[in-house]
């Protein structure tokens, strides 16, 4: 979903080794578009520290090209892994 | 630069600037202009000389010389002449040379003007005009190699033919059209004319220059691939650059030469397939063992089928098939024997002989006889010395010199270290035995006897007679490991030295329990008892307990999803909440993205063993060395990839135990969880969760 000021990206299935290239492909098209981006996980099943290292370059990218980003509807799982993997650390060293 | 050269220099000079006095004046002024413009011709042609492929340099600016002479008579010729030689004297660098040339040049036009003026003129007398040009052009230019080097005036005058003739069939043979063009359509015609030769000067430039680069590409990525193989350094430049100079000297054609050269820059490429232990061996130099140098074989084949490949490679690729052919026979890998091997591939096992050969240039001028006839085609035994005689420059040796300075020093260090080695003491000579093809093995006493794994050490000695190389071979006897080495010791002769090697390689195997063990310990001290590093054959108990529930090949990276869904179906039957399941998936899909990572590929099965659930993931990569072993495990953030290089830590985290077995051949990881067991280890978990740091 996409407007002028923001888009909305729904991230849906397994983000691991076989999809973490087809997730940076896809995720890269929005950098430097200067929108506010909102990540919807509320269709994300699965995600492992390869997915994670995925999540983490996709947002780093956006925040340095002057976006704002938002991850929104991990489920608690989801939420427990990115915590353990590193993630919050990683996109608030960026700044 | 002797006095003498010097005085010739001068009244070369002298002469050329008479001619020029006497005959300039008398272009009629009508014609001054014109004249002055094929000068000016001549300049740009002379600025515009082409190196060719052979090294010889090749200008059209004595045929505009020769044009001016047909159109406007001499002095247009002398004029011109002056022009393009002060092309030459400009870019040379000493004072001697620039009056020489001036000179020389002119003098060689008077030449020209000679013969014209005694046939009378017409335009096929300037054919032969200019053949007197190039003759005194010839006798000048031996003469002063002859005062300034000493070398005999013969061979002087055919080097410079051989050098030139291409230039002289070139200029004389575009005299005529030239001079026709200018005649029927004065200067427009010419220009149009130079145009064209322009252009095709610039397409062949542009041609040389690409070849030179691609040229340049294959040789160093040949070199980069040595550095990766382990082979000799620069080997294959040396073979491709003495393999040029013979095919040169041949008189082959330019596009043979470039293949035979490409086919020395790459002839080895074969080796990037073959185990990089027995490339390093036979680049040593050491003797290699009958396995190491049968492996090595297989690199010409290997190579040509690498070379196939690459479109328009195909004569290269047949070269490098056949360039360990010898010319009896005895070569790789078709046996092939005289003019049956294709004349390339006969130049480049000369040149890999050669460059194979000990010694410095002497002594390798001393064993080439022996292989002419034999490995070196006999046709070639001229050449292959002539090239020989080109190599090892006198830098070359200033170096050698100074690396066996090096070298003394370090036999010192590699002394004191032989004498201090634990393992070296456990080593000695089992047997020292002569083998003789007609009496068989004897002692030093002459007696005859039979040697330990007697079938296999004759086998050794024999190949080692036939070939006259040694050879090397591991042999078991009885309980007893020999390293059997067999030195050829004349025509039907040889030493043969077995190394009882048993106790040492009951230390090294000690040695190597004793680092596991402590590995081993270190390891589940760490971690709780968590982590246990098992030996093979405790990884092979483990893999037999308990039942199948699923199997997964694990091919590409999208059977990671296959492995994480085995989880999903079989987790609930077995008590495991939906989070547990959860977490064993992010467990399972870890490992097996390690596989892919390093390995490539490997194999997937979940077991269920006494209530607990197993995943075992395996593959057939190269292991992980134990030196790297605690910090790829037990450090969060290290990676030997770009990756977070979390994955242990989290299968860690979250199972009851997890089993490393990792060797040379493999690794396989055992991840056990029994449902129901207390959460997960928080931030009050193991003290091995620092990134890059490890706190116990």
């Amino acid at each position: 979903m996409e407007t002028d000021e923001q888009v909305t990206i729904k991230v849906d299935g397994e983000l691991a080794i076989e999809t973490v290239e087809e997730f940076e492909a896809a995720t890269a098209r929005w950098t430097g578009s200067g929108k506010q981006i909102e990540l919807d996980c509320r269709c994300l099943a699965f995600i492992d520290s390869t997915g994670v290292s995925g999540l983490i370059k996709a947002v780093v990218r956006w925040q340095a090209s002057g976006a704002q980003v938002a991850v929104n509807n991990l489920s608690d799982d989801l939420k427990e892994m990115l915590g353990i993997l590193g993630f919050y650390e990683a996109i608030s060293d960026q700044g | 630069m002797p006095r003498s050269v010097h005085l010739l220099a001068w009244s070369l000079a002298l002469a050329g600037t008479l001619l020029l006095a006497a005959f300039v004046p008398t272009i009629p002024a009508a014609d001054l202009l014109s004249a002055l413009g094929m000068a000016a011709l001549a300049v740009l042609f002379e600025r515009l000389a082409m190196t060719l492929p052979n090294r010889v340099n090749f200008s059209l600016g004595s045929t505009i010389v020769f044009l001016a002479y047909g159109v406007h008579g001499p002095g247009a010729a002398y004029l011109a002449e002056a022009a393009a030689a002060m092309v030459i004297v400009l870019k040379v660098k000493k004072p001697v040379q620039k009056v020489f040339n001036f000179g020389q040049f002119l003098v060689s036009a008077g030449g020209f003007h000679l013969v014209s003026a005694a046939l009378g003129g017409g335009p096929l007398t300037l054919l032969a005009a200019s053949l007197g040009f190039f003759v005194v052009n010839t006798f000048l230019l031996a003469l002063v190699f002859r005062l300034a080097t000493r070398r005999p005036f013969r061979d002087l005058i055919l080097d410079i033919i051989q050098q030139s003739y291409v230039g002289v069939i070139g200029s004389t043979i575009l005299l005529l059209p030239m001079l026709y063009m200018f005649r029927s359509g004065g200067w427009l015609a010419l220009l149009l004319q130079c145009a064209g030769l322009l252009a095709f000067r610039y397409a062949t430039n542009l041609y040389l220059e690409q070849k030179r680069v691609h040229l340049n590409v294959v040789g160093r990525l040949c070199e980069i691939l040595e550095k990766k193989t382990g082979a000799a350094e620069s080997h294959a430049g040396r073979v491709a650059f003495l393999a040029r100079t013979m095919a040169e000297a041949l008189k082959l054609p330019a596009e043979e030469v470039d293949t035979i050269f490409t086919a020395g820059l790459l002839h080895d490429v074969g080796e990037a397939e073959i185990d990089p232990r027995v490339v390093a061996v036979m680049a040593r130099k050491v003797i290699p063992t009958l396995a190491d140098r049968e492996a090595y074989k297989a690199h010409p084949e290997l190579g040509e089928a690498l070379v196939l490949r690459m479109e328009g490679m195909g004569p290269v690729a047949r070269l490098i098939r056949s360039h360990h052919e010898a010319w009896d026979g005895s070569g790789y890998p078709d046996g092939l024997s005289g003019d049956a091997i294709p004349l390339g591939a006969r130049i480049l096992a000369a040149a890999e002989v050669l460059e194979d050969l000990e010694g410095d240039r002497d002594a390798k001028m001393t064993l080439l006889p022996r292989l002419v006839g034999t490995a070196i085609d006999p046709g070639l035994g001229d050449v292959v010395s002539a090239a020989l005689q080109k190599t090892e420059l006198p830098a070359a040796r200033a170096a050698a010199m100074i690396e066996d300075a090096g070298v003394a020093m370090l036999q010192n260090k590699l002394l004191q270290t032989v004498r201090s080695s634990q393992l070296l003491k456990t080593m000695g000579v089992g047997h020292v035995l002569s083998y003789d093809s007609s009496t068989g093995f004897t002692n030093f006493l002459g007696d005859r006897v039979e040697p330990p794994a007697g079938a296999e050490v004759l086998r050794l000695a024999r190949e080692a007679v036939q070939r006259q190389l040694p050879g090397r071979q591991h042999v078991v006897d009885g309980g007893v490991a020999y390293d059997v080495y067999v030195i050829p010791a004349g025509v039907d002769a040889a030493s043969v030295l077995l190394f009882d090697v048993t106790e040492a390689l009951a230390v090294e195997r000690e040695q190597t329990r004793t680092i596991f063990r402590a590995y081993r310990d270190v390891m589940s001290v760490v971690t709780g008892g968590r982590l246990t590093l098992i030996d093979e054959e405790e990884s092979g108990a483990l893999l037999a307990e308990g039942a199948v529930l699923g199997e997964a090949v694990l091919a590409t990276p999208n059977d990671a999803a296959l492995a994480r869904a085995l989880i999903e179906e079989q987790a609930p039957a077995m008590g495991f909440s939906q989070a547990e399941a959860f977490k064993l998936k992010v467990c399972v899909s870890e490992a097996v993205t390690n596989v892919f990572k390093h390995a490539g590929s490997g194999h997937f099965s979940l077991r269920l063993h006494d209530g607990a659930l197993r995943a075992v993931i395996s593959d057939r990569g190269q292991g992980i060395p134990y030196n790297i072993l605690p910090r790829a495990i037990l450090l969060e953030g290290y990676s030997t990839q770009k990756s977070l290089g979390r994955g242990f830590s989290v299968m860690l985290r979250f199972v009851d135990r997890l089993y490393v077995h990792t060797a040379g051949d493999g690794t396989v990881i055992v991840l056990e969880r029994r449902p129901g067991q207390a959460a997960s280890r928080g931030s009050d978990g193991p003290p091995y969760t620092q990134r890059g740091e490890l706190v116990c």
